[in-house]
């Protein structure tokens, strides 16, 4: 008897590992490790409990904004300063594109994100700025991506130990009214300029401060470098304008996609 | 035909309007697949209007020589739309409308907004 009743024991074990408990069992930790770079682990943005005082210092960035659209006379946006293989390979895009009666095949749905930098460059969809101690959130309307900024002092991870993302790693300080970002770790998959692509060493730094000539503009000047892919630094400059009491709306692709790409790479209409 | 009478060359081949719009570039796909240049208008009743990202959409039927073609017509994004002067309720189901669009390269029954007026004379966007 003693001996059956064990052996049921075991089984039910073993099924209740099998039904769920092996997440459980493997689950480490509940705290992460902090950040790297902290002056101390109370300065992380995980410990905000305090210090929203601080956060009056800050500029007025509330509501929402919008990109302004590019002067035509200010004539198209510049290009990368792509170099070596992948100028060739922009070329053979270009090429392409041009024998597809300019409409650009696509690897990717129009439902997945374009990233970094690109992403904030959009003219349809607003964007809002968020800042609580330690880090400001950037909630953008298109994907209803959020972009997290770690202001609390920490510094990068190496790129060995992260995972290539659509938004990278991003670290920041502000100086007086103006927040610097650099980021780095964005995918190499995706875009920088028109059909442009980079190495897993670009980099983006932004500098992001509200016009002095007029307080509902917000202008960021963003400088790109690309030791492998660029010949030189990439400069590109856009603003946004403001919708004091505008709120973003919802977007779930999934929910409304008239644009699905098919097998060859084309972009649909339904 | 789709189009009211003093544009329907256009579709059959010769210029529309001019289109003095600037691309709406960096949207949430590329706009190439429409003629930009070309502008052709619609006299349309309205089957359906989606207020949603990532772009709103109005279907619509349109009489041509006895028979009726369904359109589909995308637009920007709601949130565009509103500092245009838009609303979710703009447009109703059976709404008689004129919308001007660009219409689809590939000659399908498709186009991208540019503006609509309205039975009352109301008018949104660009028609001209």
């Amino acid at each position: 008897m003693r001996r059956l009743g064990l052996g049921r024991f075991a089984v039910l074990a073993a099924l209740s590992l099998a039904a769920g408990g092996a997440a459980q069992a493997q689950m480490g930790p509940i705290t992460s490790e902090p950040a790297q770079g902290l002056a101390s682990p109370e300065q992380s943005a995980g410990f905000p409990k305090g210090r929203y005082h601080e956060l009056d210092q800050l500029p007025d960035w509330g509501g929402i904004w919008f990109l302004n659209r590019r002067d035509p006379a200010a004539g198209p946006m510049p290009q990368p300063p792509l170099t070596g293989e992948y100028r060739e390979r922009w070329e053979r895009w270009r090429q392409q594109v041009l024998a597809n009666d300019g409409v650009e095949l696509r690897s990717r749905s129009n439902c997945s994100p374009p990233g970094l930098p690109r992403i904030m460059q959009l003219a349809q969809y607003p964007y809002e700025f968020l800042f609580t101690p330690g880090r400001v959130t950037i909630n953008q309307e298109a994907w209803m991506q959020t972009r997290t900024i770690w202001t609390d002092g920490r510094g990068h991870p190496s790129l060995d130990e992260f995972t290539p993302s659509f938004h990278g790693h991003s670290i920041g300080h502000w100086e007086g009214q103006t927040l610097v970002v650099d980021t780095i770790g964005i995918s190499d998959a995706l875009e920088v300029g028109e059909g442009g692509k980079h190495s897993d060493q670009f980099r983006l730094v932004e500098r992001i401060y509200l016009s002095p000539d007029d307080p509902d503009v917000l202008i960021n000047d963003m400088v790109m470098t690309d030791p492998v892919a660029f010949s030189g630094p990439y400069a590109v400059s856009v603003s946004y304008r403001r919708d004091r009491h505008g709120v973003l709306i919802e977007f779930q692709c999934a929910e409304n996609d008239r644009n699905p790409i098919n097998e060859n790479g084309e972009t649909l209409y339904l | 035909m789709t189009i009211t009478r003093k544009f329907m060359p256009a579709l059959l081949g010769a210029a529309v309007l001019a289109a003095p719009l600037a691309l709406p570039a960096s949207a949430h796909h590329s706009y190439s697949m429409f003629d930009m240049r070309r502008t052709v208008v619609l006299d349309a009743t309205v089957v359906q209007f989606r207020w949603q990202n990532p772009h709103a959409f109005i279907r619509a039927t349109v009489q041509a020589g006895g028979q009726t073609e369904e359109w589909s017509i995308e637009m920007t994004s709601p949130n565009n739309l509103t500092q245009e002067g838009w609303t979710r309720t703009s447009l109703r189901q059976g709404d008689r409308v004129q919308i001007y669009v660009h219409p689809l390269r590939s000659g399908a029954r498709g186009g991208s907004y540019v503006g609509v007026r309205k039975a009352d004379g109301t008018v949104l966007g660009t028609v001209e």
